[in-house]
């Protein structure tokens, strides 16, 4: 009887051990990080890979969730505003980043880099990459993936000896990289020889996609206009968005130097269509410089040159687009600090380099200048000065969504010759001021 | 009695209960939930708790050109889609109605595109409505015929999106209808022929009147799926080129889940679940009629 | 005279049908194809109708991206909701029927959550499953799986109910069966093909559905739909990878109906769904 007791006791003891310890031991734990990006993102490869890194090196457990592009941002934003909290820290597009602001769904992270600040820091990342992810003087996130628009061009075609005396006679000017639209369009039409598989531009013109709006924006800074006046009144209705609109718009239906066919291609489309040497000139992201001189995305490595993007008029400065991808700190995190370390991590010397030698665009000025990158990808020289003349963004407004795209439409009715460029612009021009007026932005 | 203990557990009435309940449960939140916010105006991304806008969003929405736009548009693609595989389904149905192998073997193959993941499918579909190296195109044009910019063109979009449609539902037509006629007594039939009827004056007057029932039950499903048509479009076209593919459900999707303008999403759903419904009371009437 | 002219119209007939099957076969055909082939061949001008075979696309799904675990999570969200689809709505359809519970009302009111739009529901749905912590879990996705499909299950059911006489009950219980027992030992086996009908229908709306799979998946559990969105990259659209993911998503859903094919005719044409 008395053995049997002895025994329970003992047992009991023993399990009330085990329970203590083990719960001591899930206390020391090192907390879980989970994060959500999309699928096939150029930074998912590196990604990976240094998160292993780390994960052995500090014991943190990271979890990537990967979803499809067009619901990233839709996941994220549920997930926040439902306060469900899975995500410790997110990797935003700066199109997004009002929206987490006013949401007060990422968190500031100046405190955690005064204690803690990233190598060379202050000077690790050009000015340009901190300032669309700042709001009234706090810092929100470390950038990871740039694409400031450059415009391509087909360095072996310009450079051929008889392409450029064709191209004086028939045009009266030399053949170089085009710094106007008229010398852009002359060389497309030029270069465009459909017979021969290869297009004198194109475009990605897809309602719906990414870049038709943002396509129409850079035509509209390129013909010296803008967005929004300073009281959010839209202006992109002005004359400059009239004939960039309609520049862009001939380049298919008047002088069918981009594909019939780039009605029905976003981003992603167009892109390897140039990269499969069947495109002479074309604008695109960064990434388009560095793919192209990566042996399983290319066919024209080291025939890719590169320039700023066209003017209409050279009295008109040259401005490109700027978007990248941010890591955030989300404010629901209970593990803010750890994600903090992680992020710095990722954004440190050696995995950005590594990040750009697998595939993305760098955002550190140390990986500009590193001798390895500037030997595989000579277009880093370049990208400093780029990012450093005027970059400009989308509106940085959590309506942005929504001003996207009813431009998007307005140009895609263009484009199919439903409305003339004035009319579609007037029409979207007006409802982007309802939105606005809506939305609180012409209270006195 | 191996089941008569059962008794205690309720009785066969009861037997309905388990799903009634499921389905309250699941559902009727969902839909409360939703009719609040019809009336709120609730932005996700603006921090701040729901309004109370009366039946603003409602009256927005019969101001909203976009909104009858899409009800144009939800109405064309429905209409042509059912429409098409009603009478595709009937006239397949009646052609491989024969037990030989050979068509045995072809009433398999017609089953097959049914069973095909829309949104996987609708890619590979986009992939051969591709202008460049698309397979259409390239098949039109051995037979001299000029290739179009299927999903670029505002006019070639629709017809091409409906066309994915009535490729992957005819066999759920096809496959009702011909059980359909599969279960009508053969002595009919046999009747119309000793009596020397035609091929037609079969159909119309026996097989058409006796499948009528088959034929209500194949569009009230067809036309509660076709007029919710979300992932294919989505896949294909996104609502565009100039919205001219923009339905109901993709323009809710993007009020709901681009611009995050919850109120206005949950009105729209609203009414495209009142149309739905609405609708089918009317199907289900015709059935009970016939 | 007759005969023969008759029979030339049905080889007439049978020519146009067999043309139909082509045309109707035909995108899969090309999905087959494009799933053999080579980065390159793919975006090939003109397309290649005869290139050299690959299974590298297949080697990539499966091998490399490790798509056999979201073929074991749709397996199991398919299979689960279908067999509770059809156990319910089984149940529900007896006594709908037999019983006339609810009159004419409960029956409509229960088809109707069918034509509920996804839209409608998905953001209560999400901000409740996200408080009860089920997101990412088989789970959250089962419940909406067997919201689409008990409706449905519970409408064809009930058309294979009216159509077993009453007699068979009965008779069955006058044999002294008590209710359940005549439901369950006379009844049930009477209605098996149609039970198979449902099963086939409930399979490929769980196998193939999108939006909620996506809303309420995550990191652990991810269906195949889900999924093959991972080959629309930012960047491009791996064509030859996701038609390699098309055939393999397709071919449980085709053998299955294959399988079941006869009692899928003999149940839909016997339960005639009134």
């Amino acid at each position: 009887m008395n053995t049997i007791h002895t025994k329970w006791y003992l047992l009991a003891v023993a399990l009330c051990v085990f329970l203590a310890v083990s719960s001591m031991v899930m206390a020391q734990e090192k907390p879980v990080l989970r994060t959500i990006v999309f699928q096939g993102w150029a930074r998912t490869p590196s990604l990976q890979k240094q998160v292993a890194e780390y994960e052995k090196l500090t014991g943190v457990k990271v979890e990537i969730e990967e979803v499809p592009f067009a619901q990233l941002h839709e996941k994220m934003i549920l997930d926040f505003a439902s306060q469900g909290g899975s995500y410790d820290f997110v990797a935003p597009l700066t199109d997004w980043f009002t929206e987490l602001v006013r949401g007060k769904y990422i968190a500031p992270i100046d405190d955690f880099i005064k204690k803690d600040p990233p190598e060379e820091w202050p000077n690790a990342f050009p000015p340009a990459l901190l300032k669309l992810q700042s709001k009234d003087g706090k810092l929100y996130g470390l950038p990871t993936h740039d694409g400031p628009i450059m415009l391509y061009y087909r360095k072996d075609l310009f450079d051929d000896s008889k392409e450029k005396e064709a191209f004086k006679k028939q045009y009266g000017y030399e053949l170089v990289p085009p710094a106007t639209w008229s010398q852009f369009l002359d060389m497309a039409k030029f270069f465009n020889r459909p017979d021969m598989n290869l297009n004198g531009t194109v475009t990605a013109a897809k309602q719906g996609g990414q870049q038709l709006a943002y396509d129409f924006f850079l035509m509209l800074w390129s013909y010296g206009g803008n967005i929004f006046d300073e009281k959010w009144h839209p202006i992109f209705n002005s004359q400059a968005g009239i004939d960039g609109l309609q520049f862009y718009v001939d380049l298919r239906n008047k002088w069918g130097v981009t594909p019939k066919a780039s009605t029905t291609y976003d981003e992603t489309e167009n892109g390897p269509i140039y990269l499969d040497s069947r495109v002479a000139l074309m604008w695109h992201w960064s990434h388009i410089a560095a793919w192209s001189e990566m042996e399983d995305r290319s066919k024209i490595i080291g025939k890719n040159g590169y320039t700023v993007f066209p003017v209409s008029d050279l009295k008109i400065s040259h401005t490109t687009l700027d978007i990248y991808w941010f890591w955030a700190i989300s404010s629901a995190s209970k593990n803010q600090e750890e994600a903090y370390k992680l992020v710095k991590w990722l954004c440190n010397k050696k995995n950005d380099k590594e990040a750009a030698q697998m595939g993305t665009i760098a955002c550190r000025l140390s990986t500009f200048k590193d001798p390895e990158i500037l030997k595989q990808f000579p277009f880093y020289e370049s990208i400093e000065k780029a990012l450093a003349a005027e970059t400009k963004t989308t509106p940085q407004i959590p309506e942005y969504a929504q001003v996207d795209d009813l431009i998007g439409i307005a140009c895609s009715k263009v484009i199919a010759g439903e409305k003339t460029a004035k009319e579609a612009l007037d029409e979207a021009a007006q409802q982007v001021e309802e939105i606005m007026k809506k939305a609180g932005y012409y209270k006195e | 009695m191996a089941f008569s203990r059962h008794r205690r557990f309720g009785t066969p009435q009861g037997m309905v209960f388990p799903s009634v309940f499921f389905i309250l449960i699941v559902s009727v939140y969902p839909l409360v939930y939703s009719l609040y916010m019809t009336l709120h105006d609730w932005s996700l991304t603006n921090a701040q708790p729901p309004m109370f806008v009366g039946i603003g969003n409602f009256i927005a929405l019969f101001q909203d050109s976009r909104f009858w736009y899409s009800l144009r548009t939800t109405v064309l693609f429905t209409v042509w889609v059912v429409m098409v595989e009603m009478i595709l389904g009937m006239v397949l149905a009646l052609s491989i109605s024969r037990n030989t192998r050979f068509q045995q073997i072809c009433r398999s193959i017609l089953l097959i595109p049914m069973m095909i993941t829309p949104v996987v499918l609708s890619l590979m579909w986009k992939y051969m409505y591709n202008p460049e190296y698309g397979i259409i195109n390239y098949l039109l044009h051995f037979l001299r015929i000029e290739g179009l910019i299927w999903l670029g063109e505002p006019a070639p979009a629709l017809p091409a999106v409906i066309l994915v449609d009535i490729w992957q539902w005819t066999p759920f037509v096809f496959l009702l209808l011909f059980s359909g006629i599969a279960s009508l007594p053969p002595d009919v039939f046999e009747a119309a022929q000793v009596d020397g009827a035609s091929g037609f004056q079969t159909f119309r007057y026996i097989t058409l009147p006796l499948t009528i029932p088959f034929l209500l039950v194949a569009l009230l499903i067809r036309f509660m799926d076709s007029f919710r048509i979300f992932d294919t479009i989505y896949v294909l076209t996104k609502g565009g080129p100039a919205n001219a593919t923009e339905t109901l459900s993709i323009y809710t999707y993007k009020v709901g889940f681009n611009y995050f303008n919850m109120g206005y999403a949950a009105t729209l759903s609203y009414i495209i679940l009142v149309i739905i419904t609405f609708a089918s009371q009317q199907f289900v009437k015709l059935e009970g009629k016939a | 005279m007759k005969r023969s002219k008759r029979k030339t119209r049905e080889i007439w007939i049978d020519i146009v049908v067999l043309i139909v099957v082509i045309l109707v076969l035909f995108p899969i055909i090309w999905t087959v194809l494009t799933s053999l082939k080579g980065r390159f061949d793919i975006s090939s001008l003109p397309p290649k109708v005869i290139f050299p075979p690959t299974l590298e696309n297949y080697h990539k799904v499966f091998v490399e991206d490790g798509f056999y675990r979201y073929f074991k999570d749709s397996i199991i969200i398919a299979t689960v909701s279908t067999v509770f689809a059809i156990f319910l709505g089984t149940m529900a359809a007896y006594s709908l029927v037999r019983y006339r519970v609810g009159g004419k009302f409960l029956p409509f009111w229960i088809l109707s959550t069918r034509m509920l739009p996804p839209i409608a529901i998905i953001l209560p749905i999400y901000i409740l499953m996200q408080r009860i912590h089920l997101i990412d879990t088989y789970a959250s996705i089962i419940i909406m799986h067997i919201l689409f499909n008990l409706p449905f299950a519970v409408w064809l059911m009930s058309g294979f109910f009216r159509e077993v006489p009453v007699e068979i009950d009965e008779a069955a219980m006058l044999d002294g069966c008590s209710v359940f027992g005549a439901f369950f030992r006379i009844l049930l086996p009477v209605v098996v093909p149609g039970m198979l009908a449902t099963t086939v229908f409930c399979l490929i709306t769980s196998w193939n559905e999108f939006l909620f799979a996506l809303i309420l998946s995550g990191r652990h559990v991810k269906t195949l739909p889900v999924a093959a969105a991972f080959y629309v990259t930012d960047r491009d659209i791996l064509w030859g990878p996701m038609a390699a993911v098309a055939v393999i998503a397709s071919i449980p859903i085709i053998i299955f109906t294959f399988l079941i094919q006869k009692h899928l005719v003999r149940g839909l044409s016997y339960g005639a769904i009134k």
